[in-house]
């Protein structure tokens, strides 16, 4: 297996839960400052301590995650990380100028002698509101301004775009990515909809914040979808995203994880919001994404595989699980608690304790 | 609008059926006649779209392009815009390239003549493709990015060989894209015949409210 560090750039001062979108009144400009110079020390020493890849993420109007454009701070990374690849999970493709997107993928590209991994997301349906998009279209655009992006990052001679959510009358890209075709591909999704597109895409597929019996059945889906295309996803085509906290201990792992800030939701935090969104065709064939989110214990999140929590031996053997049920060959590790010296020792716990026992899985 | 108007005309020995309809500048539109239909009604809403296709089957390109033009002057039209669908674009690139100063434009719907690797079939293709880089007429290939007869790979070939070429793909379209996307065609289209290379720039608006 190989494993990614997600850190979310979230804020470190004071925020009230449960609301979206945040009033920016709450935002202090020099804590959201020293919350980035966090959030780049986290990943430089995930670099050091040898995750294969660190993950930025597109997220708006929320202390969670202060990346709004994930371009920007995967550009910061570029000169930052200087040997795991920069897993860009990803733009929120269907609110976004695809031209734009596959513009700057293809400079970060170039930026890090190509070790860029392209996610193209569908996004959290809280992202829909915020530029004023439908999202019972965000399939048809999702389709559309992938295929735009992957012309864009191929083709030699300049194009113009009749589409139906996009029109372009010359599309030329510079530069063009250093990886040929283009970097690896990944969407997300739960939903049999997303499994079919990826596989009928030939993209790797990943599962963020759910359970593992969930991905597991959702995984089953996308490689007979596969098949039925042709072609067979190794475990590098399956990612799953669960949180993380080690510790030397387990009785350490859940002593830090009772002191750490609570979880912020973006998907349940705004009750119309969830509810406009559920009204229209966003979920799809996927109704257990309405519910999925529904607060649990910390033990019920961790036997259902939603976060990874304890000594490096007890992680080894949740990943194991993650690999043997889902076949999930990359692990994308959000941290489960913002806790400072805790969290940059778990940081090196993961990547000296666990990564290499993972890596033969 | 009147109803459109169809018969029969010769050049140079060749006989081609004609369906004409709309008014103004005069379109050219080489393809089996009252195919894509809608898309041919919003053009000929700004244009006169004389729809012309050979009466069984047509020579070579080269001959069959002299014998369009005798034709032609039987219609009065001395210069035109010129549309040509899938198989037609040879002759509308041999007409294009020997009637230089009566064709305005040339707009090619899924030109089945170079391949997408930049191939032709035949000699006389050869030699005409060889001749593509003299065309200074403004230029329109669109292909349809579901098309395996006239891949949208080969409109980059397009490109390469002619000197003012505009290459538009029509997203989840096949080799009947007037049919399958005609207003999305029409748009293209209509947009190029008004404006030729102009089109690049937008005129059209976004401003919501007043």
């Amino acid at each position: 297996m190989k494993a990614s560090l997600f850190a979310t750039s979230r804020y470190t001062g004071a925020t009230p839960d449960g609301v979206w979108p945040l009033p920016s009144k709450y935002c202090d400009p020099e804590t959201a400052a020293r919350s980035m110079d966090t959030t780049i020390e986290q990943f430089r020493l995930a670099d050091v301590f040898g995750f294969d890849w660190v993950t930025v993420a597109e997220h708006h109007y929320s202390s969670f995650s202060m990346t709004p454009n994930p371009m920007i701070f995967a550009g910061a990374l570029s000169q930052v990380v200087k040997r795991a690849k920069i897993a860009v999970l990803g733009p929120t493709l269907p609110i976004l100028n695809p031209v734009r997107v596959a513009e700057e993928l293809a400079m970060l590209d170039t930026m890090t002698g190509g070790r860029i991994i392209a996610g193209m997301m569908r996004g959290t349906p809280n992202e829909y509101v915020t530029y004023n998009f439908n999202p019972s279209e965000s399939r048809a655009r999702f389709a559309e301004a992938l295929e735009i992006i992957r012309r864009a990052w191929t083709e030699p001679q300049p194009f113009g775009w009749q589409g139906r959510y996009y029109q372009y009358r010359t599309i030329s890209i510079w530069p063009q990515p250093v990886q040929k075709p283009y970097p690896p591909l990944y969407m997300s999704g739960s939903s049999p909809e997303a499994g079919e597109f990826a596989a009928q895409n030939r993209i790797g597929l990943g599962f963020a914040f759910t359970t593992i019996a969930a991905a597991a059945k959702a995984a089953a889906h996308y490689r007979a979808q596969a098949r039925e295309a042709g072609w067979e996803p190794t475990p590098d085509d399956v990612i799953y995203r669960v949180g993380i906290h080690v510790a030397d201990t387990d009785e350490q792992a859940f002593d830090d994880m009772s002191r750490a800030p609570p979880r912020i939701s973006l998907t349940t935090a705004n009750r119309s919001i969830t509810a406009g969104v559920a009204a229209s065709s966003y979920y799809g064939r996927d109704e257990s994404q309405v519910t999925r989110t529904a607060t649990r214990t910390l033990q019920d999140r961790i036997e259902t595989g939603q976060v990874l929590v304890g000594s490096p031996e007890t992680i080894v053997g949740q990943a194991r699980r993650i690999r043997k049920e889902i076949g999930a060959g990359i692990l994308d590790c959000p941290l489960a608690a913002q806790l400072g010296e805790r969290t940059l020792h778990s940081i090196e716990l993961f990547g000296t304790k666990v990564l290499p026992l993972i890596r033969e899985l | 609008m009147n109803p459109p108007k169809e018969g029969e005309i010769s050049g140079d020995g060749m006989r081609f059926r004609y369906r004409e309809h709309g008014g103004g500048d005069a379109v050219l539109w080489l393809g089996e006649l009252g195919r894509s239909p809608l898309l041919r009604e919003i053009v000929a809403k700004q244009s006169r779209v004389v729809e012309l296709a050979p009466r069984g089957a047509a020579p070579a390109a080269a001959s069959t392009a002299r014998a369009l033009a005798e034709a032609l002057a039987t219609l009065g039209i001395t210069r035109f815009d010129l549309v040509a669908e899938d198989q037609y674009a040879a002759v509308a690139l041999a007409l294009a390239l020997d009637r230089a100063k009566a064709v305005t434009s040339l707009t090619l719907l899924a030109p089945v003549l170079i391949d997408a690797k930049g191939g032709v079939a035949t000699e006389a293709d050869e030699a005409l493709v060889a001749r593509l880089a003299t065309l200074e007429v403004p230029l329109l290939a669109v292909f349809g990015t579901k098309d395996t007869l006239a891949p949208p790979e080969a409109g980059r070939h397009y490109r390469d060989r002619l000197a003012n070429c505009n290459l538009v793909l029509v997203y989840d379209a096949g080799h009947a894209m007037g049919e399958e996307r005609p207003e999305a065609v029409a748009e293209l289209v209509t947009d190029f015949l008004r404006r030729r290379d102009l089109f690049l720039v937008r005129q059209t608006s976004d401003l919501l409210y007043h």
